[in-house]
């Protein structure tokens, strides 16, 4: 076995020797040739690294191009947010709490409006208004305020002939 | 030499010109074995001339721009394809060729007296008995399988490990072990005599 592998290697170096010397003997002619073909393949690499040098620069001034619009339009929408959020709008009910506020303050400081919630002015309004509100809450025109509201007092006197009734 | 010796090759970047320089020392490295190797595949010697330069060109196109250790197995692997291609061209072209009747032998293969001087001169009688052993090893290896013979002329005489081998032809390691060991125990049973 170990003599056998021995042989084999013995075999194998004097294969490679055999080989190497063919490798010597290779004519000038094919030498020649081989030596064109490496600068044939020297040029094309040379001119493949300046294209590809030319490719990436202007691959990157392309992407340079391509993102500066974008980064133009997303910094004028920063600024514009900016600018504008202080004067947005506060949303719905804050709006509505200042007008309660108001109108609180305007019943609070209107003294009639307390006479006619504690029954110190006449009940006759609230009748008015009630009648007006059942027949529909038509507007009465300006030639029709008197009937409008002599039609009030009749209702008014309808309704309270029907309580004291 | 240097390729930036050649006024065809001129790269501003430095970076650019030291691969050049590893390119054109690989390849001036590799030349001569790629063409033994192409040459015993295709027995001609324009023909294995011819892929080497497509190898070295499709390399320099394709792949200059990969890091040098790899290169030798993709050297090896495109010369590979190439030699293949010429094959199966060579096959078509002579069933063609055979359904000409104005052909003849005599237009083959002509010997090139250029191409077939020797350039080292040992003793004539040194010199005739590798000769002969030369002529015996070249007519065995071609007689053998391609991919035997790849995996052996890999191996042996360019000197590539197990692994770049197997990725030089496209396989696994194991069969590169396979292909070498039986190319081996075939040359060795007809070369045998050579070398007892």
């Amino acid at each position: 076995m170990s003599r056998d592998s021995n042989g084999t290697a013995d075999f194998e170096r004097q294969l490679q020797a055999l080989l190497e010397e063919g490798v010597q003997r290779v004519g000038g002619h094919a030498r020649s040739r081989l030596n064109q073909a490496r600068h044939a393949a020297l040029a094309e690499a040379a001119r493949h690294g300046r294209w590809l040098l030319l490719l990436r620069a202007t691959t990157w001034l392309r992407l340079r191009l391509l993102w500066m619009p974008v980064a133009g339009a997303m910094a004028a929408a920063v600024l514009v947010a900016f600018v504008l959020w202080p004067n947005a709008p506060q949303g719905y009910p804050a709006v509505e709490a200042n007008h309660t506020t108001v109108e609180d303050l305007d019943l609070l400081a209107d003294r009639e409006g307390i006479d006619l919630m504690q029954g110190g002015g006449d009940g006759q309004f609230y009748e008015w208004a009630m009648a007006q509100a059942d027949a529909g809450g038509r507007p009465a025109g300006p030639g029709a305020a008197g009937q409008g509201k002599s039609h009030g007092a009749q209702n008014a006197g309808a309704i309270t002939g029907q309580n004291s009734g | 030499m240097p390729a930036a010796s050649h006024g065809d090759v001129d790269l501003s970047d430095s970076s650019s010109n030291d691969r050049c320089r590893a390119l054109s020392q690989f390849l001036a490295g590799v030349e001569v074995r790629a063409f033994k190797i192409a040459q015993a595949a295709l027995r001609h010697e324009d023909d294995a001339l011819d892929a080497v330069q497509d190898a070295m060109l499709q390399l320099a196109r394709a792949y200059s721009d990969r890091p040098a250790e790899e290169w030798k197995p993709l050297f090896y692997r495109i010369l590979e394809n190439r030699i293949r291609d010429m094959q199966r061209r060579r096959t078509v072209r002579n069933r063609v060729m055979s359904w000409l009747p104005f052909r003849s032998e005599a237009e083959e293969d002509e010997p090139d007296p250029i191409a077939e001087a020797a350039s080292g001169d040992p003793l004539p009688t040194r010199r005739l008995e590798i000769d002969e052993a030369m002529a015996a090893l070249e007519k065995a290896l071609g007689a053998l399988p391609r991919r035997q013979q790849q995996a052996f002329l890999l191996r042996t005489l360019e000197g590539l490990d197990v692994a770049q081998t197997a990725r030089a032809m496209g396989c696994s390691e194991g069969s590169v072990k396979t292909h070498y060991f039986r190319a081996l125990q075939t040359l060795r049973a007809q070369l045998g005599e050579f070398y007892e």
